[in-house]
């Protein structure tokens, strides 16, 4: 049977999606190319998609300048990385006990996880467990550890999807076989997981790229710990609070910030990973996000 | 039966939650609050030895030295290790004169105020700190500020006394805690245009009005609006493709246009335009004067003065200055101006003195704008307040802090202004802070020569503080700690209207439809509540000074004497 090449629900359905793809991908274009203009064009005539003198200057500053750049680029990649692993090892050794069904106290556990998904403390009382029981602050453990070790929605996702898409004959087979819980952990449940621990690999890494709250509060004298997150928050904080003030020696110290071609530059620096590893762990993506949520 | 377990359950986690929370809130609280008690009795007399400094809570000497934690804010950015290297010199005059080891925390101007309110509410480390004058009430409120008015009789205190003059060393008082010292700085406001020099000089505005480089000291000679008018007509004749006044909407030029006692926060202020010994607080919103002055930017921006995108740029003046399409902005001018502005501009300009003479006013808004004092987090208050007299009375402390070390960060030229070593300049310099105007005393450090400076500079700048007309309610400052809820709804009625008014955008025929809007809005977010509580305030502050503050007569002597030579 031969489709008809072109229907009307086909081309509207194309449109829509080509407009919607447009809207996401074009201000990226835009960024990058005011970050490729030339200082003065960029204040004179305003960001354009096509601009009238190009100049490298922006990268090379960063280049140069590299010391602070250059650091907090490696403090985001290594916490990202060693972020990411641990999130996903943690949160896959919280979900397998949970997912099994005769767990004694598994329901209490269950709540205990739930809980935290509805109440958390505040700002305020973190900061003080953060910082008074744990010394955490100005150390490398400040990026890292609050907020996104662990999150309660994650271990809810993969537990769900461990509890429908491994069938309980597996682990009988297994157990049978002479298995301990261990072996079943590694050999059986990891590798069949995998779609959604890499989807969630995917939200914890995005997460710990994209956070500048971490710095802001826990770091405070050790600012070579910065990310790049951190660095670019400032800069534009910065530039906003400067330029507002009427105080003629605080508008003295707004000159002094990098221009914005270099905010453009380092906006784009800061996105270029994601933008690369993304579409390797799309297969996984689509899969794990799909069946976690419809037999969730 | 198992469901009402587990509800059981839940509302006891609940509980226990909030009761840790209360117990650790009240238990943070009676710390400081014993802390701070046992120092009210503290005095330094009758100790001669001066190889230890005793306090009522220790004892300190050259090898068990006072650690303190001394906050403070960088405008500009420094090398690390040349903060140290600072910080290491810092202590080595600093141990055996005060035995204050100091430890520098430096600080973002984007985030202090919310980082210094998390570590006073964490209990961290922390003593002497920059207090925004916004924040004094709440940050009192939640009792992190040390009340220093139980070390003024000390030798320490008299000292600050002695530099800041008896009236601005207790400007930072509220409700007689005395919280802060505002740096030693020029607090008038005088302002009006910065213009680019090679335009005035092209289309003859130079020498109609007599301008010259780097002329930026206050003659009392000050010129109406309308002029501004005259002028920005003929640039936009010469050049339709220049902007001749660029504002944004962000930053309220209202200052430069209309003067009044913003009384902290603007919702209920003085009007001082219409009568200058008024102490009836009015809504700033209603008053004649603001409606002239928004007219005024209205029928600029009808006229195409006024930069078109102003409602929402966010680029500042220097950006737009460097790029070399805008004429003029608006700021304030004080001695050496001139060539801050060429630094940041990139270009040569004139600067000229608009509005009124009354604008260059006293209140405590403009001299309390950034204060200094001490955190309750702090070990020992007495030590972080001989740290803080120190900063006002000690020109090593400052010059350290301030310019780094001397032949290393900074050298003395012959006529004694400093400069940066050789090999250094503004664009790499290792270590210059640059903040006197915001923490400390400035004038103990040394004039930067950064080429129209010399060394009585500090006394043109104070000088410029004799044109100074008080307001009325000077000293007064509103505790607006209840009233943050409704204080909060008059900020954001505020900003939804103000950025349109203040750049002229909403048009002549749009003033008097926004500015009604603007009003209903503030009344509605509770505006009346707030000015009678803080018209009670000023009462009630005016019965305990004694009457309204009186400029002093020499400030009007040096008025009169330019109005007759003008």
């Amino acid at each position: 049977m031969k489709e008809k090449p072109f229907s009307k629900y086909q081309i509207l359905a194309n449109a829509v999606m080509i407009i919607w793809t447009l809207a996401i991908i074009l201000p990226f274009i835009l960024l990058f190319m005011s970050s490729i203009t030339d200082e003065n064009t960029l204040v004179a005539n305003g960001y354009s998609f096509f601009p009238k003198k190009f100049s490298l200057a922006s990268y090379s500053y960063i280049i140069k300048s590299g010391g602070q750049i250059l650091k907090a680029y490696g403090v985001s990649i290594g916490v990202t990385v060693v972020g990411t692993l641990l999130n996903v090892l943690l949160s896959a050794l919280m979900a397998y006990p949970l997912s099994v069904k005769n767990l004694p106290g598994r329901n209490v556990m269950m709540f205990f996880v739930f809980f935290t998904m509805l109440f958390n403390g505040g700002i305020v009382p973190s900061y003080i467990m953060w910082t008074g029981t744990f010394h955490i602050k100005d150390t490398i453990f400040a990026q890292l550890l609050p907020n996104f070790l662990l999150s309660a929605w994650n271990v809810m996702m993969i537990r769900t999807y461990f509890t429908t898409s491994i069938p309980d004959g597996l682990y009988e087979a297994a157990e049978i076989d002479g298995a301990s819980q261990f072996t079943i952990f590694w050999k059986i449940v990891l590798p069949l997981g995998k779609p959604i621990l890499v989807t969630m690999g995917t939200f914890a890494g995005l997460a710990y790229w994209n956070d500048w709250t971490n710095g802001l509060y826990y770091i405070v004298k050790n600012t070579g710990l910065y990310n790049v997150q951190n660095l670019l928050n400032q800069m534009v904080q910065n530039i906003q609070f400067l330029t507002q003030s009427s105080n003629s020696n605080v508008t003295a110290a707004a000159s002094t910030i990098p221009a914005t071609g270099i905010q453009m530059a380092i906006a784009f620096v800061a996105i270029l990973p994601i933008m690369l590893i993304f579409p390797s762990f799309q297969k996984y993506y689509a899969k794990g996000i799909a069946l976690g949520a419809v037999k969730g | 039966m198992k469901r009402k377990m587990l509800a059981a359950f839940l509302a006891a986690t609940m509980v226990g939650g909030l009761l840790v929370g209360c117990g650790n809130s009240g238990d943070t609280s009676g710390s400081s609050k014993s802390s701070s008690g046992t120092t009210s009795t503290a005095s330094a007399s009758g100790e001669a030895d001066a190889s230890v400094t005793k306090t009522e809570l220790g004892e300190y000497t050259e090898e068990n030295p006072y650690h303190l934690v001394f906050a403070f804010v960088e405008f500009y950015e420094q090398d690390d290790a040349a903060r140290t290297a600072v910080q290491d010199a810092l202590n080595e005059y600093m141990i055996p004169k005060y035995h204050i080891e100091v430890e520098f925390l430096p600080l973002q101007y984007a985030e202090y105020q919310q980082t210094i309110q998390l570590m006073i509410s964490g209990g961290d480390e922390l003593d002497v700190m920059p207090i925004y004058y916004s924040n004094a009430s709440s940050w009192i409120a939640m009792n992190g500020i040390v009340d220093m008015n139980q070390y003024m009789d000390t030798p320490e205190g008299q000292a600050i006394k002695d530099v800041l003059g008896e009236a601005n060393a207790t400007v930072g008082s509220m409700n007689g805690i005395l919280f802060g010292f505002p740096a030693q700085k020029e607090s008038v406001e005088l302002g009006g245009l910065t213009m680019r020099a090679d335009i005035c000089d092209e289309l003859g505005i130079a020498e109609e009005y007599g301008l010259e480089l780097n002329q930026d000291e206050y003659t009392g000679k000050v010129y109406d609006w309308s002029v501004a008018t005259e002028i920005f007509k003929k640039v936009k004749e010469a050049h339709p493709e220049m902007t001749p006044l660029y504002l944004q909407g962000s930053a309220s030029p209202m200052r430069r246009l209309a003067f009044f006692d913003e009384l902290a926060d603007q919702f209920g202020v003085l009007d001082w335009e219409a009568d200058h010994d008024s102490t009836t607080v009015v809504n700033e919103f209603e008053t004649d004067t603001y409606k002239e002055a928004v007219t005024q930017l209205a029928e600029w921006f009808d006229a195409g003065y006024i930069y078109p995108d102003a409602l929402t740029d966010t680029q500042g003046s220097a950006v737009m200055m460097k790029a070399g399409n805008t004429f003029s902005y608006m700021s304030a001018i004080k001695p050496g101006y001139l060539v801050e502005a060429k630094a940041s501009t990139g270009t040569d300009c004139y600067a000229m003195y608009f509005g009124q003479d009354v604008e260059g006013g006293y209140s405590t808004t403009n001299v309390s704008f950034y204060d200094t004092g001490i955190a309750t987090n702090s070990a020992d208050p007495e030590m972080a307040f001989k740290f803080i007299s120190a900063l006002y009375t000690d020109p090593e402390v400052m010059n350290l802090w301030q310019n780094g070390i001397q032949d290393v960060n900074y050298k003395v030229l012959d006529d004694g202004t400093a400069y940066y070593v050789d090999g250094e300049d503004a664009s790499n310099f290792k270590y210059h802070q640059n903040t006197g105007w915001f923490m400390g005393n400035q004038f103990n450090t040394y004039v930067w020569n950064d080429g129209s400076k010399d060394a009585n500079y500090w006394d043109k700048l104070q000088h410029h503080n004799d044109w100074a007309q008080y307001s009325p309610a000077y000293g007064f400052m509103w505790d607006s700690s209840e009233y943050s809820t409704q204080i909060t709804a008059l900020q954001n009625a505020l900003n939804t209207y103000r950025p349109a008014l203040e750049t002229g955008s909403v048009g002549v025929a749009g003033v008097e439809e926004t500015l009604q809007k603007l009003n209903d809005a503030l009344y509605a977010a509770g505006l009346q509540t707030v000015m009678d509580a803080k018209q009670e305030q000023l009462d009630k502050w005016l019965d305990e000074n004694g009457g309204a503050t009186e400029t002093p007569q020499s400030n009007l002597d040096t008025i009169a004497a330019a109005k007759e030579a003008n």
